[in-house]
């Protein structure tokens, strides 16, 4: 069932586009990965979605609540990349203070602390916090309200393997209680480890990787070629669409594997192997962004 | 114990803050003295006035002598008199060529001059010189030709033993005390918070050695702080060679007495007295610290019995046991006599018994008070179901610490008020001296006319009867009493009851006895008898208040009879010559007071509120910019369901809220102590209030000119064809009351300025600079251009309370509209519209 709904959404820094027209749907249960290179535009995202950013056009909707209307924030938490705790508070401050506002119990300020862990420091200032210790802060404070959704911008950085694991085991028992979570992150092992539902923002558009991983995946045609340039040209004569890597040609799903082989064998090419292509994140994120490794 | 010392000796020799201190040291002495060299000559120009005046008078009875000498030829006494006179004027011409020279070494020519005067006064002669004062300068000047100094500048001394006592009047005040505990407090506070003492604590360290470890280092700063600050202000007496002058003499009145205190004893006193006092607060501090009390209960249990010490000293005088000595009242007690000597050892001896006695107090375990209620700090928040972000709001200013900071900073801006008033008070005795002697001055100056007179008129008779003898003329008129006789008599009475009335100064009904002498000596008639053109506001108001005060039974303020109206304020002096006698007839009329409402006038007067906004705009109060450096907390609240304009209503709100509480607390607090002290004082007690001429028609009051007097005094109202100026009374109390309805307003107002600010400037720092800015652009145009048209209009204007209030305000604008109620209306509409436009502005944007 969608729960979030955004519509059109566009933001521009001065003449240059950061988000055109997104727009999609959440679902509950969903946990979705946002991966981008810096200054794609992911946090922007996260902080129109939340109307925390004036946008130029487009509607964020949650249960036909506006983003312009606090009570949105009924459903929604954000957990952000920056620093938005005051320094000179406790942690229990905080809690407090939120529980406060939404009108809950103490018990349920300790349920949350037991939680999370974060007994031991909950009643120090959050200047003495480690930024591990920050993170288990507004990870309660991101759950405490209950909500049906949690924008977590970047929420591995910085976190030793223990707090990452544990982040991901919560993560995990959160959407077993049917939270969706929208997860932007540059730590693609972890997102991989989470779920299969990646977007991708590249040039201010959101590109969904069902889009590139589901159905027709691509060929890989392993082939043994004296250079890779010579390949290329080969390829290039061929007509059909193509992606070369390490002696590797992609084909493209929406021609046939026949035709590229028999412009290789009829060219002389010697084919070692051919296999149908389940590329990983990380090559999905390189063949998308174009990301060169020398 | 020793390596804790080390330890903590080494971080503090580290710290930069010691280069700090030696820097603003050095600059702040430095400064002084740059402004002392620039001000400086006001004793050259005192000692030049007086010498002049006595030449003058010298000039007179030589001439006078040598006109009667020419007529009727003088006695051999009087010949001898003469013979003095011209020898006096020898002394003085020699005295007044030196001091027109700069050089004020002149104590052995003025030695000589008094002992001729002694000699001339031993004759049948007129004297022209207050024999107390005489004595006194007398005893100055044999001090300063025995050490071999010259005359110095008192009030801005720059290069001598007297510079080195008002830098250390000022290095080692009791605020610089205070501040050495609050850096305590905090060092403290931030080595617990940093796990200091656990730190020390695992390396097996009893907690007697932790905690003696911790303090002995903070008595050692306190010392090398004695050593620099004093070994900097010696500088200039040692640099410029004039390091004797520790032997100059200071004038101190103790009772009728003035006695000459040598400036060493000041100089020995003021350091070790500080030095002590601050060891006392810093033990008692640690001590308490360790039974974990909170920093606000801490001060309390500190400040209490300071204030129960103060007013003892104040209501019963000095006690060798009141430790407060050791830095407030101790001039006239300890220092004219050795006494000073014996309280600092019982104070040392106080302080080894601290010393002592804290050491059960580290060494204790389970005396520890862990009561979470006195621990505000460490105290869980539990927040109420009603105004949430108001109740937020003062959580995060609790936690940074600026609630606490601006209490103490009101109390000390409100507080250091009344002890300065009070001080005052204290200091009435040597004002009363002063005047006295002033006031014999003028008696023996115009005796001096008179005897001259007299003497005149007994030639003239002499001379007639020696015409008519010649002329064998009956000479009827022989008898003739000389009619200058009686009026030297009533002179030579005054003179002698003010002469008793010094000798009862210090007792208790003094104040009544004195208004009783001055006014049986000052018998002037009523200003209605004088010229219309004569009537002035100081004459009327003085006059009429009197008769209120009468009328009314209440007591009036001691000192002067007179009620200096602003026309006669030094400000309004046409040239140096009226300007000197407006200020000492500004000082003669200076009112004193101790009761809580005095305090209240006191402040108000001086426009004190004025440092209190300025804490508030500096520490306390918050606004949205505050949300967004250092760290972008706004987003934390605006992705809560908290309305946008919620957050800045709340702000705006709590800025209000705890502005005014402290105010009221503050307030509360030191009028309560300074009532324990001087009484509430009267509050019917009136005060001249001016009103411009348009005043009569917008209260339908008959003022014309032409309906003078007795029928404006009717309405209370009355008309000075001096000044040109209507003017009434209206009681303290009335008067304190609309000054605290205008700083309602102005306080409501500057908020709502500082919000707006807050709301389009994304950095605190430079909201407070933008609206510091804002605020002195405004009040400096409301002061120039104070009499354009429209300037009732500008919120500035009403910002000079007591002027506002008072009616000063509309003469200088010439305009009625410039009055409290408008002021009240103007701050609260203008602030009101300021929050509207701030409010409306708002939109969810980070």
């Amino acid at each position: 069932m969608s729960i979030l709904k955004v519509d059109q959404l566009t933001k521009n820094y001065g003449k240059r586009s950061i988000l055109k027209e997104i727009t999609f749907e959440m679902n509950e249960g969903d946990i979705i990965g946002l991966v981008g290179p810096n200054g794609a535009g992911k946090s922007t995202l996260m902080r129109s979605i939340l109307a925390l950013e004036d946008v130029e056009s487009g509607s964020v909707r949650i249960q036909d609540i506006s983003n312009q209307n606090p009570e949105f924030f009924r459903y929604v938490t954000f957990l952000p990349s920056d620093n938005y705790l005051y320094m000179q508070l406790t942690g229990y401050d905080h809690l407090a203070f939120v529980a406060n506002i939404y009108n809950l119990d103490k018990k349920e300020i300790d349920e949350v602390i037991q939680l999370i862990g974060i007994r031991t420091y909950v009643n120090d200032p959050v200047k003495s916090y480690s930024y591990g210790m920050r993170q288990h802060l507004l990870i309660a404070l991101s759950i405490l309200t209950k909500p049906l959704i949690i924008l977590m911008d970047e929420p591995f950085n910085g976190l030793d393997p223990t707090s990452v694991i544990e982040l991901k085991e919560l993560i995990r028992a959160l959407h077993a209680k049917g939270i969706s979570l929208l997860i932007s992150t540059h730590n693609l092992d972890i997102l991989e480890d989470l779920t299969s539902t990646i977007w991708f923002i590249k040039d201010g558009e959101l590109v969904k990787n069902d889009m590139l991983l589901d159905g027709n995946d691509p060929f890989q045609i392993e082939v043994r070629v004296p250079n890779e340039n010579s390949l290329e040209m080969l390829m290039t004569d061929s007509q059909l669409p193509y992606r070369i890597l390490d002696n590797r040609i992609f084909t493209d799903p929406a021609y046939e594997l026949e035709k590229y082989l028999e412009w290789l064998i009829k060219n002389g090419v010697l084919i070692q192997s051919v296999n149908r292509s389940k590329r990983n994140l990380e090559e999905m994120y390189k063949s998308f962004y174009e990301v060169n490794v020398r | 114990m020793k390596k804790i010392n080390a330890f903590m000796v080494k971080g503090i020799i580290k710290s930069k803050y010691v280069l700090w201190v030696s820097l603003v040291l050095i600059v702040f002495i430095l400064l002084l003295y740059g402004i002392n060299t620039t001000q400086s000559g006001a004793t050259k120009k005192e000692l030049q006035a007086t010498f002049e005046k006595r030449l003058e008078n010298i000039d007179f009875l030589i001439g006078r002598a040598l006109n009667k000498k020419r007529n009727i030829g003088l006695s051999e006494e009087a010949e001898r008199g003469l013979d003095s006179l011209l020898i006096q004027e020898e002394y003085l011409k020699t005295i007044e060529s030196k001091l027109n020279d700069g050089d004020l070494d002149i104590s052995s020519e003025n030695l000589d001059y008094i002992k001729e005067y002694r000699v001339y006064e031993s004759y049948i002669s007129i004297p022209y010189q207050n024999k107390d004062v005489l004595h006194i300068e007398q005893r100055k000047a044999e001090i300063l030709k025995k050490y071999n100094l010259s005359y110095t500048e008192q009030e801005t001394p720059y290069n001598t033993a007297l510079f080195t006592k008002k830098l250390l009047q000022l290095l080692f005040s009791p605020i610089t005390a205070f501040l050495f505990l609050l850096i305590f407090i905090y060092k403290y506070k931030s080595d617990e918070q940093n796990r200091i003492f656990d730190f020390l604590k695992v390396k097996s360290l009893s907690n007697p050695a932790i905690y003696y470890g911790y303090l002995i280092p903070f008595l050692l700063i306190v010392v090398g702080y004695i050593i620099l600050a004093s070994f900097l202000s010696f500088l200039p007496p040692l640099v410029t060679g004039n390091l004797n002058t520790i032997h100059y003499p200071i004038e101190v009145v103790v009772g009728a007495d003035t006695l000459m205190v040598p400036v060493w004893k000041w100089l020995l006193y003021i350091p070790i007295g500080w030095g002590i006092f601050v060891s006392l607060l810093l033990v008692s501090a640690i001590c308490l610290f360790k039974q974990r009390f909170s920093m606000g209960m801490l001060l309390t249990i500190i400040a209490l019995p300071l204030i129960m010490a103060y007013i003892i000293s104040v209501q019963f005088g000095f006690y060798i046991v009141n430790p407060i000595h050791l830095i407030v009242s101790y001039e006239m007690h300890l220092l004219p006599m050795h006494r000073f000597v014996s309280y600092l050892v019982g104070m040392s001896v106080l302080l080894i018994i601290f010393l002592i006695a804290s050491y059960p107090v580290f060494k204790s375990k389970g005396l520890s008070i862990k009561t979470l209620a006195l621990n505000s700090t460490r105290k869980q928040y539990e927040p109420k179901s009603r105004w949430k972000l108001i109740q937020f709001e003062h959580l995060k200013k609790k936690r940074k610490g600026h609630v606490l900071f601006s209490l103490i900073l009101l109390v000390g801006i409100i507080g250091g008020t009344y002890i300065f008033v009070n001080q005052q008070y204290q200091n009435l005795p040597k004002t009363y001296l002063l005047v006295i002697e002033e006031q014999q001055k003028i008696f023996v100056e115009q005796q001096m006319h008179w005897k001259v007179l007299e003497e005149e008129f007994d030639m003239e008779i002499e001379m007639l009867r020696a015409d008519h003898e010649e002329s064998g003329e009956e000479t009827e008129f022989v008898s003739v009493e000389n009619p200058y006789k009686i009026m030297i008599e009533d002179m030579d009475f005054s003179y002698h009851l003010l002469d008793d009335l010094k000798n009862e100064i210090g007792e208790k009904n003094f104040p009544e006895k004195f208004r009783e002498t001055m006014n049986t000596i000052q018998m002037e008639g009523s200003y209605k008898e004088l010229d219309r053109n004569l009537w002035d506001v100081t004459v009327m108001a003085s006059e009429e208040q009197q008769r209120i005060l009468a009328e009314e039974q209440i007591t009036p303020w001691p000192i002067g009879h007179l009620w200096i109206s602003h026309f006669q304020n030094p400000s309004m002096a046409l040239d140096d010559v009226h300007y000197t006698l407006l200020k000492a007839n500004q000082e003669r009329n200076t009112k004193y007071g101790n009761s809580g409402l005095f305090s209240v006038y006191k402040y108000l007067n001086w426009n004190m509120m004025l440092f209190v906004m300025g804490v508030f705009i500096l520490l306390l109060w918050t606004s949205l910019s505050d949300e967004r450096q250092l760290n972008p907390s706004i987003n934390f609240l605006k992705t809560k369901t908290i309305p946008f304009r919620s957050i800045y209503v709340s702000k705006w709100a709590y800025n209000l809220m705890i502005a005014y509480g402290l105010l009221v607390l503050c307030g509360g607090i030191v009028f309560l102590l300074s009532s324990l002290i001087g009484g509430i004082g009267e509050s019917q007690y009136p005060i001249l209030v001016y009103a411009t001429g348009s005043y009569e028609d917008a209260f339908t009051l008959e003022l014309s000119p032409d309906t003078t007097s007795n029928e404006s005094a009717d309405d209370g109202v009355f008309y000075s064809y001096g000044d040109n100026v209507n003017f009434y009374f209206e009681s303290l109390l009335i008067l304190i009351l609309k000054s605290g309805m205008l700083i309602i307003a102005q306080i409501f107002f500057l908020n709502s300025l500082f919000s707006l600010v807050g709301r389009w400037v994304k950095n605190h720092y430079v909201t407070i600079i933008i609206t510091l800015l804002l605020v002195f652009a405004g009040y400096f145009l409301a002061s120039q251009y104070v009499s354009a048209r429209y300037i009732f209009l500008n919120p500035f204007t009403y910002f000079d309370t007591w002027n506002v209030v008072d009616g000063w305000k509309s003469i200088v604008a010439n305009s009625a509209a410039v009055n409290f109620i408008n002021g009240s209306i103007i701050l609260f509409v203008s602030g009101i519209l300021l929050f509207i436009i701030g409010l409306l502005s708002g939109r969810r944007k980070a």
